[in-house]
């Protein structure tokens, strides 16, 4: 009676082609806006795009791009585990940004002013990431506010309380006056720093740290704790069935509040693996603005389906074609052409229904 | 040439991929007759349907209209070949007075302005003329569900349509509304009008069409007169074997009290209203109550208040003795209620899960489906093809199938699969069998029966009179949130429980209840 059961690999194997199709096109498209700008550049330029940390590499030989590809990815994929998980239980995780400014405070601090070892900080990262996170969770939960505009001005908040804390009108023990920025942890607290474990020197630059590994073992934590656990089964309940979950017995308030402390923790660890590889340094009085590559991270988690093993590659794409475009030749293109490829790739991504039908028929044909 | 056929479908083919949903099926419509379409849920009569109204283009075949081929390639072409289509779900504006939907799409203006005096009086000659009572300044979600009815129908008269279909219209009305509603097709039909009448119920069949088609599995199987066939020869046309209506049913003695409810009720928060007036009553252990009433008279409510769906109740709720007044959901769940919800699609099914998953729903859990929180996924599948063996729930996938791809009537019986198999004393049924078709119903209902003989409690809460009296011991029938008679299914009547049901009549129940 159990008939012609399914390739149970073929919805990921969809996924999977459906993304790689937006990407294409995506790049295509790219192609044409670089050709429409600057036509006797374009094809130089898009080459550089695509070849984005490697460029440098196959020119020179030298791995600068690819030092910046790994500083700058494991940060995104965190950030790209935070949306992703969230939207499993149904929840848009805008805040992502505002809980990656807060987890940065608790990374700062705990190194500059504490002297922790790193993964102490990285532990305070997470749980300041999570309290910001658990806000969200509880306004949704027991007022149904709706979780995008608490998120968003909570993110302010962040911001500004995390420029007031760190600047403290420039006698604090984190500003460095001389930077007007936190100050390099390299000087002022190596000992918080992440190990790297002799990579840095293999890349000649001391960014390069293990937050790379810590960020796919997330990856591959989240995606055992979604697909396996009788957590992430509540999780998902709640996510596409709210009245089925809880017609169940399902607790949608707890699973609300914990789905946001677990994404608010993954958004405090991405800053730690930022801030505590040195990547860069807070600085309070130019941070006027939400920091812009943290919220890459739902390009990030679209782009990879929510997929918590995709958010690795989509990560790396991002942060690859971001690097790439930096190289462009600014006579003629702006860097921001990187982030209007990565738009137009995000953009297709919102037609994936159309395509995945069309692919999953393609893959059916096949066989 | 003049054809005795208003609407002939000739040969309708209609194939979704590989699916064939409907195969050379061939339906003529007589001038001013009624005929029954009449098919198992999946038989092929909705998009049978869809096809005459323009909503899918048929892969074969043809359409002819008074005997002239026709092309109908949109809903829009199907009101200018004037054919009305009267949808199970009423497609009305809530917030617009009827009047605004009636003309709605088609209203007569002058210059920028509506003028709604000419658009009044026309649908008030009708209104009259085919006995169509409505307020035609009533807001839509202020009437009753015949009001609002009778405003669909004079919408497809007011644009003078000739061809009438009505799908599955009696679902939401009460015996009382019904009979009208039976009265009213009736007269259109003696006005000339041609309809398609779509129904699951056969009893309805009978009394008002002229005609009876039958379709089975997208195939066209029997037009038959309707005085020369009868109800056992067309439901086993309908299913291809013969059907038990009434299910076999001994006597037995109820034993004692498994549920027990004493003064529940519900405040509307916003009306202030009570929607549940201080119920009591009780359920034993080996009989079914059947509780029978009209939609929304507070049997949403009183299951939600049991199963805990909805925490603002007062009064004491006991199962097997136990106060589980302020218990949570799960704790409901796990120490003793089943609960068949009214909407599966909402509340019993989460659509996008596998079946698998989603006949654990309550269970995954427990220790024999978890470890460390783990879910076992060994276990859960072999539990669910277990399940789906003995309760014959068939999917295109097995038990990976996600349960939005299963057809209604296999959801259905992955639920009552799932709620039967688990730990209960109680089960709650609303609404079991609604919108599913005659072989699923029957099981469903063996189902049930075969639970009271296990000395289980079952609470039987349904819309659907035919389905109160054949598998009840014992019945409560429901107005305005309070019970107003108790019956015995031998010794009552539809239209005695009709009256019930519409407040005509009432009598004091709560003490012989609670003996």
């Amino acid at each position: 009676m159990i008939k012609n059961i399914e390739n149970p690999l073929l919805p990921s194997l969809t996924s999977f082609f459906t993304s790689l199709l937006c990407i294409a096109l995506g790049f295509v498209l790219g192609f044409f806006i670089l050709f429409a700008i600057s036509p006797s550049n374009a094809f130089e330029g898009f080459t550089k795009i695509l070849q984005g940390g490697f460029y440098m590499y196959f020119k020179l030989g030298n791995t600068s791009g690819l030092s910046r590809i790994i500083s700058q990815t494991p940060m995104l994929i965190l950030g790209g585990l935070s949306v992703a998980i969230a939207y499993k239980a149904g929840l848009f995780n805008i805040g992502v940004t505002g809980q990656y400014i807060v987890g940065g405070l608790g990374a700062i601090y705990s190194a500059l002013v504490l002297h922790l070892p790193w993964y102490i900080c990285t532990m305070v990262a997470a749980l300041f990431g999570a309290i910001w996170g658990v806000f969200v969770g509880y306004f949704k939960a027991y007022f149904n506010v709706s979780e995008i505009i608490s998120a968003i001005m909570l993110n302010w908040i962040a911001l500004f309380f995390v420029n007031q804390i760190t600047y403290s009108g420039a006698w604090g023990d984190m500003f460095d006056p001389a930077m007007n920025a936190t100050y390099i942890l390299a000087h002022k607290a190596p000992s918080s720093m992440i190990p790297n474990l002799g990579m840095a020197k293999f890349f000649n630059s001391n960014t390069v740290t293990i937050a790379i590994f810590i960020a796919i073992i997330f990856a591959v934590i989240v995606h055992i704790l979604i697909s396996k656990t009788t957590f992430g089964y509540e999780l998902q309940a709640c996510g596409l069935g709210k009245d089925a979950a809880k017609y169940a017995g399902i607790n949608d308030k707890r699973t609300t509040i914990y789905n946001m402390a677990i994404a608010g923790a993954l958004a405090g660890i991405a800053a730690a693996t930022y801030f505590l590889s040195d990547v860069d340094q807070w600085h309070p009085q130019i941070s006027s603005e939400l920091p812009d590559m943290i919220a890459n991270s739902i390009p990030v988690a679209l782009l990879a389906m929510c997929n918590p093993i995709g958010v690795i590659f989509a990560a790396l794409l991002v942060v690859n074609v971001s690097v790439g475009a930096t190289y462009l030749n600014t006579k003629f293109f702006q860097p921001e052409i990187g982030n209007l490829t990565i738009s137009v790739i995000i953009y297709l991504c919102a037609f994936v229904a159309i395509f995945k039908d069309f692919v999953e028929n393609f893959l059916k044909r096949r066989r | 040439m003049e054809s005795e056929f208003i609407i002939e479908m000739l040969g309708i083919t209609k194939e979704f991929g590989k699916l064939k949903a409907n195969n050379n099926i061939t339906l003529q419509l007589k001038k001013g007759e009624i005929l029954a379409l009449v098919g198992e849920n999946g038989a092929g009569k909705s998009t049978l349907m869809s096809i005459l109204f323009g909503m899918y283009a048929p892969s074969k075949g043809e359409i002819r209209k008074n005997g002239k081929r026709i092309k109908i390639e949109s809903p829009n072409d199907a009101n200018k070949l004037h054919i009305g289509m009267v949808h199970q779900h009423f497609k009305l504006v809530e917030c617009f007075s009827l009047l605004d939907n009636i003309i709605l799409g088609n209203e007569p203006t002058q210059g920028l302005f509506i003028s709604r005096d000419e658009a009044r009086k026309k649908v008030m000659s009708i209104s009259a003329k085919y006995g169509l009572a409505i307020n035609p300044d009533a807001i839509v979600r202020d009437v009753t569900v015949g009001m609002q009815q009778r405003a669909e129908i004079l919408k497809m008269l007011y644009r003078d349509n000739e061809v009438l279909i009505f799908d599955e219209p009696t679902a939401v009305l009460t015996p009382q509304e019904t009979a009208e509603l039976m009265g009213i097709i009736k007269s259109l039909a003696k006005e000339g009008k041609s309809i398609i009448f779509i129904t699951h119920k056969l009893n309805e069949v009978f009394t008002v069409s002229d005609r009876i088609t039958v379709i089975r599995r997208g195939e066209h199987i029997a037009t038959l007169n309707t005085k020369d066939t009868n109800v056992e020869e067309i439901s086993s046309l309908m299913v291809g074997r013969n059907i038990e209506f009434t299910p076999q049913k001994k006597d037995t003695r109820p034993g004692e009290n498994v549920l027990k409810v004493e003064n529940l009720s519900v405040i509307d928060k916003e009306t202030k209203k009570a929607t549940l007036d201080n119920v009591s009553f009780v359920v034993r252990k080996g009989e079914i109550l059947g509780i029978a009433g009209v939609d929304g008279n507070g049997q949403r409510e009183l299951v939600y208040a049991l199963t805990g769906l909805l925490n603002q109740s007062s009064g004491k709720i006991f199962l097997a003795g136990q106060d589980i007044s302020a218990a949570s959901i799960k704790t409901r769940n796990k120490h003793g209620i089943s609960h068949i919800p009214e909407d599966r699609l909402k509340h019993g099914l989460v659509l996008d899960y596998r079946l698998e998953q989603n006949l654990v729903l309550q269970r995954y859990d427990e220790k024999e489906f978890q470890k460390f929180g783990f879910i076992k996924s060994e276990n859960v599948r072999n539990y669910a093809k277990y399940l789906t063996q003995k309760f014959d729930v068939r999917s295109s996938d097995g038990v990976l199938a996600t349960a939005r791809s299963m057809s209604g009537g296999n959801q259905q019986k992955a639920i009552i699969a799932r709620e039967i198999d688990r730990y209960h004393d109680l089960l709650i049924a609303v609404q079991p069998t609604r919108g599913v078709d005659i072989g699923a119903i029957e099981f469903i209902h063996r189902e049930l029966v075969k639970e009271r003989d296990k000395g289980k409690g079952v609470l039987l809460v349904s819309l659907d009179l035919d389905e109160i009296l054949a598998l009840s011991d014992r019945i409560l029938v429901m107005y305005e949130g309070k019970f107003v008679g108790e019956f015995s299914p031998k010794h009552t009547t539809h239209e005695e429980l009709g009256l019930y049901m519409a407040g005509g009549k009432r009598k004091d129940v709560s003490s012989e209840v609670l003996k």
